[in-house]
């Protein structure tokens, strides 16, 4: 491999992870997403897996996953080509099922236009969109929340979906809508409606009664075993195979090129995805985590861009690329590469109920397709950029500098392996001396408050004393991805209401939790970008708690800082007095739309304008809990509770327990080394949060 | 009283004449009065619609938000707390410490103090979420032994500020006896004069009223004393007792209350000018009077001026760095304008009146009063506004300017505070009759009337 490396062209940018790469003990090459995808994602995909192979990460630090859904799905260059049809009139009747071509398209496609030209145009779907505009028929079906259906979670274990509702309007479900065409057509299908094909189908596959299926939760295990020789399920990639991969990369087309003074990037978004989210208040108020603005698609600029053009976060610009022209709302991306803006999928949808102000980057893409796979090739144009006017863009975060605050923290892996910690102190983060470590153990939350010791300052009032636990969490900033699932999984417990853009736009969003992005520079001048989930820390030592004229912030003897809606007048004071500032005040009476109001958790309070509220790390889910295990007269099990973040997160960053219960989960992370409390050293807070730092491999300390 | 307490200025006056200019100001109001008592009344129609506002729809009409929970509301009232100082002060203070100029000017600086504290107390109550639940905070029996959590230094506001507005009313009263019982022997409608008997507590000036009228005002005096030190500092632990940098500091309580002097004597300037001149009552009130104030207000913006200098030496004496954070931020900041206003009015311009043109000149003044009065609502915005836009994690920083309702509420509580001092110089004598005939020469007496 050396040697193949020494006849390569030397590039400088690369040349450091190739070093890393050949020196680490068990690399592995990761795949890009749509961002790096252009009309070579395949070949791009080929020389990643080729060196991966190489170097020997093949079936040990990169495995492949079964079967995907993604493998039956026809590629986009099918779709264009029945657009074209039905654009060219061939087409009699052209069924659209819960899709929105009109807008998700590229816009050299002109899908809208043609679409309207087929004659009979049926959309199918459950809500109003650009292509149920077009359509000379529109036929409501369920949401899946309302419907029967069945899915492939991987090879060997399908699943069931049942209703878990009743339809909210007179729709049906698309199975049914089928089944009533095959009569009006004249044949007679087997069963009366789609439930009872769905039925029919796995009892007489599998299990002989439908019961059995949903009792065991809808999901079942199918009949086919993993695939002979390999170890995790998945298929092997066998090594003779290997020489097929090097084709395409002969076929490596040449990089993006044109007109414009940037490579335009259209990644997905992360909430809104391609946009069929865009118009949802849930996904439309969880801010992205790495723009860190809620309500907008808004274009990121690289920081030479943004200079050429004399631009600033919230200025309107104009995208231009021989396709199309749309006006967006730019963001300084500090993160991007030079010479490339990034705009994401999910802008300028039209039948939603508050419109952005960007527009989809779909309109400025052609149908360049990747001629190995048939797919869209995202990263294709070049644009033109122009400023049209100022603007504003709703922006959540106040700043993602930490400014030396040790607030978002990182350890080294060299300096963990080692045993070297650096030490949360009063005066930050100390490191230890080299090649020693630091003495004391830190003092964890899974301590009793007064066997942590006393310093000196801590003779104001006396300790609080959690008799029997004290709920608490632990945070791996090492796993966050950013997603902002825990969020949105908070909006839905704690029936958090939706403020809206203006609302946001002030900065009263009434997220109980937030991703905050902090951005550092490594000693080699390195972007690198961390994501923090912050909630109510629950301080055993809460700011809030004493400065509360009504005792409507207290303490309950399990460690949690409770708030008494009722008796909350509103002063405000326990939010000024919060340091973490997680506390949110409801400045307005928001309304719930119908039939949002059905969404709402019976097990919590539903607050009125003039009240502050908080996490309470879903208090209600703890008391139902602890109800039940008194009831049954046995203790609470360890992980028998779980914070709807906690529950939710999908990397499972989030750990939730008694940290006084010997040997909880919670308890264990907590003693970790890599665990530090958020502004306790500084505000002698005692939060029941412990974050474990990011673990970062051979970077050096940040500059 | 005591012979030092003789002013050589009233020399020229007889206790008739006395008597004539000042109860000659409760006269029938003119046209500028009632056009006055007309605007006052609107800025109240304004600032109540606007109140109104906050309670119908709720405090986000006002530009508040997470992280800036407390503004412009919360500013106006430290502003009048503030200026609810000058009053006691100069009454029971100056009365103890026998300062001859304090005669003439007293009464209405207490009437500024009362009226102000008044204003104040309004502001906890407008900014709440639910100011219908706000008995809450009252420590009242009730069947559910709830109490306020009396480690709240808001319920120390609370107790403070009703100990403060009580024992300054009561010492307020006290003063007017005399005086009432002067207008009740004037006034001629029996109805009218019926309630000034009442009030006048049957007040004849005999030898045995003086001696235990004399009592009881040195008693007021000295229980008033201390209040004047405490209510400022009991308001300053509401910033003082948080955690927030910028707020948590020892050096508040005598900050704030040197700032609370320096703020209700510039009130009691800017409305003793203009009184003197519409009652023509220059002879009374003499530029004596107002130099003396002029001199302390001097004073207590040096002690304010060392007090910001302080602030920020300590901030970097403790190496904290949010605390280093936040008086970076004030004086370059966002809000480096209002920082900069605070400096320039309640430390560089008051400073002329180390020149005895300026502070003998009325149009001087008057301009330097007026300039303390914003300097130190800056001050309070400059304190409340940068330490909670800027805390501790930099994702929350944000920023805040009042909104319209908010303004309305400060136009409606000058419009309250001016209405009820219009109303009372026309009710009351706003100069204390006994006390300035008390500080005239004995000479003079001798053709009292």
């Amino acid at each position: 491999f050396d040697v193949a490396l020494a006849g390569l062209p030397q590039l400088p940018e690369v040349a450091p992870y190739v070093h890393r790469l050949m020196k680490a003990a068990n690399p592995v090459v990761l795949f890009g997403g749509t961002e790096v995808l252009g009309a070579n994602a395949t070949a791009t995909h080929a020389a990643v897996l080729l060196t991966n192979a190489l170097r020997g990460a093949l079936g040990k630090s990169l495995r492949f996953g079964e079967h995907s859904a993604w493998n039956k799905v026809d590629p986009a260059q099918r779709t264009f080509e029945l657009v074209d049809q039905a654009g060219s009139g061939k087409l009699d009747v052209l069924l659209v099922s819960d899709a929105n071509p009109a807008y998700a398209l590229p816009g050299g496609l002109s899908a809208a236009k043609k679409l309207a030209a087929c004659q009979s145009l049926i959309a199918l779907g459950y809500e109003h969109n650009e292509t149920t505009e077009l359509a000379r028929v529109v036929l409501p079906t369920h949401h899946p929340l309302e419907a029967w259906g069945d899915y492939d979670v991987r090879d060997g274990a399908v699943g069931m979906m049942q209703p878990v509702r009743v339809p909210l309007t007179a729709s049906r479900h698309t199975g049914d809508v089928l089944l009533d065409l095959a009569r009006r057509a004249g044949k007679q299908p087997s069963h009366p409606d789609f439930r009872g094909v769905i039925a029919a189908h796995w009892t007489s596959r599998v299990v002989p009664d439908l019961t059995d299926v949903l009792v065991k939760g809808g999901k079942f295990s199918g009949p086919k075993s993993p695939p002979a020789g390999s170890p995790h399920g998945g298929p092997a990639l066998v090594p003779q195979r290997l020489r097929d991969l090097a084709g395409p990369l002969a076929k490596i087309p040449a990089p993006v090129a044109g007109a414009g003074q940037a490579t335009l990037i259209a990644p997905l978004s992360a909430a809104l995805y391609d946009g069929r989210a865009t118009g949802r208040d849930w996904l439309m108020e969880l801010p992205d985590s790495l723009i860190q603005s809620a309500w907008e698609v808004p274009v990121e600029l690289a920081l030479d861009v943004a200079a050429s053009l004399r631009a600033e976060t919230g200025d309107r610009i104009s995208l231009r690329t021989g396709i199309g022209e749309i006006v967006a709302t730019a963001v300084i991306g500090s993160d991007l590469a030079e010479g490339t803006v990034a705009l994401r999928m999910g802008g300028g949808r039209t039948f939603t109920k508050e419109k952005l102000d960007s527009g989809s980057v779909m309109k400025l893409l052609d149908p360049v397709v990747d001629p190995l796979s048939g797919e869209l090739a995202f990263c294709q144009a070049r644009v033109s950029l122009t400023r049209v006017s100022d603007g504003e863009l709703v922006s959540v975060s106040g700043g993602t500098d930490s400014q030396d605050r040790f607030l978002c923290l990182s350890v080294e892996l060299e300096d963990a392996k080692a045993g070297h910690f650096p030490m949360m102190t009063r005066h930050g983060d100390v490191q230890p001396e080299h090649g020693k470590a630091h003495g004391k153990p830190l003092p964890m939350p899974a301590d009793d408050m007064a066997a942590e010791g006393k310093r000196p300052d801590d003779n104001n009032y006396e300790l609080v004393k959690h008799p029997e636990s004290r709920w608490g969490m632990v945070v791996d900033l090492d796993k966050c991805t950013g997603c902002g699932a825990c969020v949105v999984a908070c909006f839905a417990e704690n029936n958090i209401p939706m403020v809206g853009r203006a609302q946001v736009m002030k900065g009263r969003e009434m997220q109980w939790m937030r991703i905050e992005k902090h951005v550092f520079r490594n000693e080699g001048r390195q972007l690198r970008v961390r994501f923090m989930p912050v909630m109510c820390q629950q301080c055993a030592q809460a700011p809030c708690e004493t400065v509360c004229p009504v005792f409507a912030s207290y303490h309950t003897p399990d460690g949690l800082n409770a708030q008494i809606y009722n008796r909350c007048i509103g002063t405000r004071y326990c939010s000024n007095n919060c340091p973490y500032k997680v506390r949110r005040f409801n400045y307005f009476d928001y309304e719930r739309e119908s039939p949002a109001q059905q969404q709402l958790n019976p097990d919590v309070t539903v607050r009125s304008r003039g009240v502050m509220e908080k996490c309470t790390f879903c208090i209600q889910r703890i008391r139902e809990a602890t109800n039940r295990a008194k009831f049954e007269g046995r203790k609470l099990r360890d992980g028998e509770v779980q914070s709807a973040c906690a529950a939710t997160c999908p990397s499972g960053a989030i750990t939730f327990g008694d940290l006084k219960l010997a040997g909880s989960q919670v308890a264990r992370l907590a003693a970790d080394p890599r665990g530090y409390r958020l502004l306790d050293y500084q505000v002698n807070t005692r939060p029941a949060v412990v974050y474990l730092r990011r673990v970062y491999s051979g970077e050096g300390g940040e500059g | 009283m005591s012979e030092h307490r003789v002013n050589p200025n009233l020399g020229r006056l007889s206790y008739a004449q006395v008597n004539r200019d000042i109860l000659a100001t409760l006269g029938k109001p003119g046209k500028i009065y009632l056009g006055l008592l007309i605007f006052c009344l609107g800025l109240v129609a304004v600032g109540g619609y606007c109140w109104g506002q906050i309670i119908w729809k709720g405090v986000g009409v006002t530009n508040l938000n997470n992280p800036v929970g407390w503004g412009l509301l919360i500013t106006t009232f430290v502003f009048w707390v503030g200026i609810g100082h000058a009053g006691t002060l100069i009454s029971a203070i100056l009365f103890l410490l026998r300062v001859p100029w304090r005669t003439a000017i007293f009464r209405a600086a207490e009437t500024t103090t009362i009226f102000a504290v008044v204003t104040a107390g309004l502001f906890p109550l407008i900014h709440l979420g639910r100011v219908w639940a706000m008995y809450y905070i009252l420590p009242y029996a009730n069947g559910r032994q709830l109490w306020p959590n009396f480690r709240s230094p808001l319920v120390w506001d609370v107790l403070a500020i009703s100990t403060y507005l009580t024992v300054s009313a009561i010492f307020f009263f006290v003063g007017l006896v005399p005086d009432i019982a002067a207008i009740r022997d004037r006034s001629k409608v029996s109805a009218v004069r019926w309630v000034w008997k009442i009030l006048s507590l049957g007040w004849m000036g005999s030898t045995r009223q003086w001696k235990h009228y004399l009592a009881a005002y040195v008693l007021f005096a000295g229980l008033a004393t201390p209040l004047v030190i405490s209510v400022h500092s009991v308001v300053s632990w509401d910033f003082a007792m948080s955690v927030i940098p910028g707020w948590h500091t020892t050096i508040f309580a005598p900050y704030f209350v040197a700032g609370a002097i320096l703020s209700g004597l510039a009130m009691v300037l800017t409305i003793l000018i203009p009184l003197r001149a519409a009652f023509r009552i220059g002879h009374i009130i003499r530029l004596y009077h107002l130099e003396g104030m002029a001199k302390v207000l001097l004073f207590t913006s040096l002690i304010v001026g060392y007090a910001y200098a302080t602030e920020f030496f300590i901030a970097w004496y403790s190496g904290n760095p949010f605390e280093i954070a936040i008086f970076k931020f004030r004086p370059t900041g966002h809000y480096a304008g209002i920082f900069w206003g605070m400096v320039t009015c309640n430390v560089v311009i008051p400073s002329l009146f180390f020149f005895k043109k300026v502070r003998t000149s009325l149009v001087g003044l008057l301009l330097v009063a007026i300039a303390v009065n914003f300097g130190m609502w800056f001050e309070r915005f400059n304190i409340i506004v940068t330490s909670l836009s800027h805390d501790f994690l930099p994702h929350n920083w944000g920023s805040y300017w009042p909104s319209p309702v908010e303004w309305g509420i400060l136009a409606g509580s000058f419009g309250w505070f001016f209405l009820l001092f219009l109303m009372f110089v026309k009710i009351l004598p706003s100069i204390s009759l006994a006390e300035v005939k008390e500080s005239m020469p004995e000479g003079v007496k001798e053709d009292a009337a």
